[in-house]
């Protein structure tokens, strides 16, 4: 604990190009000094609602000059320094020999604009910032409730990132706060940029390829996670939250579904499930049908197959695997390119690449037509990372399949199942809903029922409300 | 250390999958463009209990076609050979089509058809046909490259099994095998004739547990195709009557006594007179209704001497036997039912609902 | 168990062996209540604790001890009779040694995540063998199926009455046994006994489901000459897009096949830590020794003692036998050991 002194915060603020100190004397003679630092101050605000004011004060002390704006007493050099880092203005008495820290933070910012990582044609356009106040602002709009918690945390010994917890208190289970919190301040690293970083740190299984917390920039999908008993984790500096304990199954869940009419959204959802299975395992199938289970194809199936694949000179692993290859490739660099060069590389890609790969006889006609309908059904997840994490899963399934056929990929699909069922979210099972048992939250499950069934929270998370109506029938 | 150990294991065992799946694990090679999957094996008698075997490759592709056959003594033999005189392994997984001589099928199919049975790639739907004439002759006229003969000839078959059509009869080897082992039913069989570069249709083979017996042809066979399981008949001629009847759909109610002396048979026949010389004959209701007798007669006629024709030959392919079978009385031995199905008494009785014609002048 | 749900219905050649699975339905049942009697014990959620009550220390290492070779005999029957089944359908020129060793290796992945996962699997497994059973429902429309193949009903026939498929009936009821040994994890209730009639419910059913549509399917003449008469079945199968259904119906086998070797793998570790000096808390390495342990015992048998025919019949007869009589005496040791109990404290 060292004192503040001048002296002191100008050593620190050597070197510091955009640090200012500047000093004032009021009308009636008391000398005031200002450090801050002009990049992370609002410096109209500053000569607006401090300088003039107290310039012209005829007060014997600043905090009698300044009713306006909150002043916080500072005892020490460190917090002294923490609060002109986080965009406060120093003040000091110099009369009173005190020092004030007044906020005045730089609120440069993004407007609010629509979510581009989860578009939806219908529904609420706005998304998340970057700026932590506005998404607070967002969501308790949304819930309008003082039971709405928000606990501060700090994380990362460089970046000071600030993490919010909200929760709707009487409502959640109290058991995922109490972990969530011991998690957040067990947080031991540097640098966090990203609430995908703060989920890195709080998973349980970290070595896994599923996510175990849904990122979102949608203040529509966290207000509703709140309201059926979950958690959301708001990191500064990012425009995505952490929603918190999650299912396999929420990653195939979009708000969109709650505005499609039910029966639609049954439809689609179960879509999704069939695109995600298909996106992993067609490409396997298409292996172990070609190199052992030739008598799987119906005739003019197979007639289809012997013709494409009569003159290639690749087996069908490895022709599938450099087609996935280029694939992938070609999916990157579409995502690393500028928008208006991506177009051109997805017609490069697609046209050319596929088309040329057929004519030259590297790739079979069937094949080419499978990885289009893999890799499109592969977008109807909407979860990217899962999306991204799939790739995985097929080359997994691909070799499997090439070894033992279609056995191979069973068997690939137990241990990925077994796999799912032991990881957990928030130390919550993973396909919760399913394993362990709980047939009431089917109804938003693999379709999405109507809203009137939706009488209850999913059981699954244990809320301290079951029951979503308030008049019911005993 | 948990995770690790999780790790190596995982590790370990797809390292072992790599490794070791090359050589040893899956001996047999499958690939598809390695291959060739024939459809159909056709068998015919030769000299000194020798059977010729033959098939058509490629199939399926576009290339010139050849015909294999070879003269052997047991059938995989055959396919040893076949392998050995084509360049690609040939393949029994997607055989469809089992093309047995008639003067084999007289001999019974027993033998063939356990080796077919025991073959773990061969399906269950592989459609038993008994053929005539020439079969190898009728192949090697569909040589080119466009021409998959056999192919056609499977879709054919899948074609009319598909709907229940009874338009030719269609068996595949589960239902042969069912019949066969069943205690009081024969099964029976589609004969088609190989002329030229045609492939023709010619009736049905009655078969005596495994051995072909009697073939009946046209009228015979279409009453019989309306008598097997209620099936759709898209056209019944009657050149007798000059009357041909069309979009037919038969539903059968047989009945025996409790002491098996005679056998009531119901037919209730729709469909509509498709074909007729001179509108005269159905001007007024009266002589519609005059005819519509007229065809029942008739019909009750040939259903009686098709099935004193089974009686004759004590076989049962339209599985009447199956109807002793009770729930509380002990089944029927084959003497037995042979015995009183010999002497069976038969009523026939045919009802026919016509639709009237319309739009005519 | 999965086994026998494939070859029973050539076991049930006669029709009105059908009412055998009934028959035996009940019985099991009986079973059942005495099984639902120590669940409503307090012992049961005590785990080893309540096990150290009932049979005092060295009861328990005796009884780990005779349940040992039950066990690893289960296991090693499960698996081989499921790679003769993979070697007989999807690979037949494999060794039926590889068919034995990935399910192990994976097998031995499952059990890694322990009895409380592997418990809540359950339902994925449950899942997947209800979603089987759809695909049989087109052999009950099939064109050749006539009702009298199900006839007579009641024993009339010729041929003497078949005790053994009565106690193959029997012994593919028996499992419930098992759950004495993981009831700690089970949370029972009051209510257990609801639970396992409607589970048991449920078996009878789809028995008669499978052994009604093989019936119809080939006829009670044909259906002996089949070893595995609902695989055959689904051979006949056909979609559009894919034939052979037979090759995915037995690779879908696999989520039971694989579960209950984990579960039971998982019991032989239990067992072996029970014998040994008794540990707290489980180690993985243990885990994967026992799984090994496991395997070196079925690969054995199937090298060495697995010849198709005689042997083979004999390892069916035993897993009968030995089903049937664990099912019938555990539960029954269980309940007179909580009877003596009762009237010791009382």
């Amino acid at each position: 604990m060292t004192a503040i002194s001048l002296e002191a915060l100008k050593q620190r603020l050597a070197l510091m190009e955009d640090a200012e100190i500047i000093d004032r004397e009021t009308t009636n003679g008391l000398r005031l000094t200002f450090i801050y630092l002009e990049t992370l101050i609002d410096q109209e605000r500053l000569n607006e609602s401090i300088l003039e004011p107290v310039v012209r004060s005829f007060q014997s002390s600043v905090e009698k000059s300044l009713t306006t704006v909150k002043m916080n007493r500072l005892s020490n050099l460190e917090q002294a320094l923490q609060y002109l880092m986080m965009g406060s203005v120093l003040v000091h008495d110099s009369s009173s020999a005190r020092w004030h820290a007044i906020m005045l933070p730089n609120s440069l910012t993004r407007s609010i604009e629509t979510s581009e990582t989860e578009t939806i044609m219908f529904g609420p356009k706005d998304s998340f910032s970057e700026q932590l106040e506005q998404n607070i602002l967002l969501i308790r709009r949304r819930l309008p409730l003082t039971a709405l918690k928000t606990e501060r945390f700090s994380v990362g010994s460089l970046t000071q990132t600030t993490v919010v917890l909200m929760y709707i208190d009487g409502l959640i289970n109290p058991e995922f706060v109490t972990i969530a919190k011991k998690k957040l301040s067990s947080i031991d690293f540097d640098i966090f940029l990203d609430s995908s970083h703060i989920a890195a740190f709080m998973e349980d299984h970290y070595h896994s390829i599923f996510p175990q917390y849904l990122q979102t920039d949608r203040p529509d999908s966290c207000a509703y996670a709140l309201g059926i008993g979950k958690l959301v984790i708001l990191v500064n500096n990012t425009p995505f939250a952490l929603i918190a304990p999650i299912t396999l199954f929420h990653l195939f869940q979009s708000p969109e579904d709650y505005i499609n009419r039910w029966l639609v959204a049954s439809f689609l959802r179960p879509l999704r499930y069939l695109s995600f299975l298909l996106s992993i395992t067609l490409i396997p199938l298409y292996v172990a049908l070609t190199t052992h289970h030739y008598q799987m194809l119906p005739l003019q199936i197979l007639y289809v197959f012997i013709e494409s694949r009569s003159k290639l000179p690749l087996s069908p692993f490895w022709e599938a695997f450099f087609i996935l290859i280029t694939l992938e490739i070609m999916k990157e660099a579409s995502l690393r390119m500028p928008t208006k060069t991506s177009q051109n590389l997805g017609v490069i890609g697609g046209i050319v690449i596929g088309q040329a790969a057929v004519e030259a006889g590297f790739a079979s006609k069937v094949l080419i037509v499978l990885a289009g309908i893999s890799a499109i059904s592969n977008f109807l997840v909407p979860n990217y990372l899962v999306t991204k994490s799939s790739l995985l899963l097929q080359f997994m399934f691909l070799i499997l399949s090439s070894y033992l056929g279609v056995p191979g990929i069973l068997l690939g699909l137990v241990g990925m199942i077994a796999h799912l069922n032991g990881l957990t979210s928030l130390k919550q099972p993973y396909l919760a809903p399913v394993s362990p048992f709980y047939w009431r939250d089917w109804v938003d499950l693999f379709v999405r029922g109507p809203l009137h069934a939706m009488r209850i929270r999913p059981e699954a998370l244990r809320p301290l409300i079951k029951y979503r109506i308030s008049r019911r029938r005993k | 250390m948990k995770r690790f150990i999780q790790a190596t294991l995982v590790l370990l065992s797809s390292c072992l999958l790599i490794l070791e799946s090359g050589c040893v694990l899956l001996p047999e090679n499958n690939m598809i463009e390695e291959i060739t999957p024939i459809i159909f094996w056709s068998v015919q008698e030769a000299e000194d209990g020798k059977i010729t075997i033959s098939t058509l490759v490629p199939p399926l592709i576009k290339e010139k076609k050849r015909v294999l056959n070879l003269k052997v003594s047991l059938i995989n033999e055959g396919n040893k050979g076949f392998n050995l005189n084509y360049h690609n392994e040939l393949k029994a997984g997607q055989i469809r089509l089992l093309l047995v001589d008639e003067a084999y099928a007289k001999r019974g199919l027993t033998r063939l058809i356990n080796t077919v049975l025991t073959d773990p790639n061969i399906s269950q739907r592989l459609y038993l046909v008994v053929t005539k004439g020439d079969f190898n002759e009728f192949l090697a006229k569909h040589l080119d490259e466009t021409d998959n003969i056999d192919y056609y000839i499977y879709r054919m078959f899948k074609h009319y099994e598909k709907k229940k059509q009874g338009e030719i009869t269609v068996v595949n080897l589960h239902q042969f095998m069912k019949m066969l082992y069943s205690q009081v039913s024969d099964p029976q069989l589609p004969v088609f004739r190989a002329a030229g570069d045609q492939f023709l249709y010619e009736g049905t083979a009655f078969f005596d547990q495994d051995t072909m017996v009697a073939e009946i042809r046209g009228k015979d066979d279409q009453i019989n195709q309306l008598l097997y399981r209620d099936r759709f008949v898209r056209y019944l001629v009657l050149p007798e009557l000059s009357v041909t009847l069309g979009h037919i759909r038969a539903h059968t109610r047989k009945k025996l006594t409790p002491d098996l002396s005679s056998l009531s048979i119901e037919i209730d026949v729709k469909g509509r007179i498709n074909e007729l010389d001179s509108l005269a004959r159905i001007e007024d209701n009266y002589q519609f209704a005059a005819l519509s007798q007229k065809i029942e007669r008739y019909l009750e006629e040939n259903v009686i001497s098709l099935l004193s024709q089974m009686q004759k030959l004590q076989i049962d392919p339209l599985q009447i036997g199956a109807l002793t079978a009770k729930p509380f009385s002990r089944p029927i031995t084959r003497d037995t039912w042979d015995r009183h199905w010999s002497t069976m008494k038969i009523n026939v009785k045919v009802r026919l609902h016509l639709e009237p014609l319309t739009k005519v002048k | 168990m999965l086994y026998y749900m494939i070859i029973m219905p050539s076991a049930i050649v006669q029709p009105y062996m059908l009412l055998a699975i009934v028959a035996m339905g009940i019985a099991s049942q009986f079973c059942l209540y005495m099984l639902s009697k120590w669940f409503a014990t307090p012992y049961s959620t005590q785990g080893y604790k309540g096990f150290e009550e009932l049979f005092g220390k060295t009861g328990i290492k005796i009884l780990a001890l005779t349940g040992l070779p039950f066990l690893l005999f289960k296991i090693s029957f499960i698996s081989i009779s499921y790679a003769a089944i993979m070697q007989q359908f999807v690979f037949p020129t494999m060794d039926r040694e590889w068919h034995i060793v990935f399910p192990f290796i994976l097998c031995c992945y499952l059990a890694l995540f322990g009895m409380e996962n592997m418990i809540r699997f359950v339902t994925v497994v449950f899942i997947v063998t209800i979603g089987i059973f759809f695909m049989y429902i087109p052999f009950f429309l099939v064109q050749s199926n006539s009702i009298h193949d199900l006839y007579p009903l009641i024993p009339i026939g010729p041929e003497p009455f078949a005790w053994k498929s009565l106690l193959l009936v029997f012994s593919s009821f028996s499992g419930p046994e098992f759950l004495i040994a993981i009831s700690y994890w089970l949370n029972p209730q009051q209510k257990m006994l609801k639970y396992l009639t409607i589970a048991n419910t449920i078996s009878v059913v789809e028995y008669l489901f499978i052994s009604i549509a093989a019936l119809l399917f080939y006829g009670s003449k044909y259906l002996p000459t089949i070893k595995y008469p609902n695989l055959e079945m689904g051979r006949y199968l056909q979609s559009p897009l894919l034939e052979r259904v037979d090759i995915i119906l037995i690779s879908a086998y696999m989520f039971s096949i694989l579960y209950s070797l984990a579960l039971f793998v998982l019991m032989v570790y239990g067992a072996s830590s029970l014998l040994g000096k008794t540990k707290t808390g489980t180690s993985r390495v243990g885990l994967v020794v026992s799984c090994f342990m496991a395997m070196a015992c079925t690969l054995l048998i199937s090298k060495w003692f697995w010849e198709p025919g005689i042997e083979q019949a004999f390892w069916l007869d035993l897993q009968m036998w030995s089903g049937s009589t664990t099912y019938l005496l555990s539960p029954l040791l269980i309940w007179i050991a909580i009877k003596r109990k009762a009237r010791t404290t009382s």
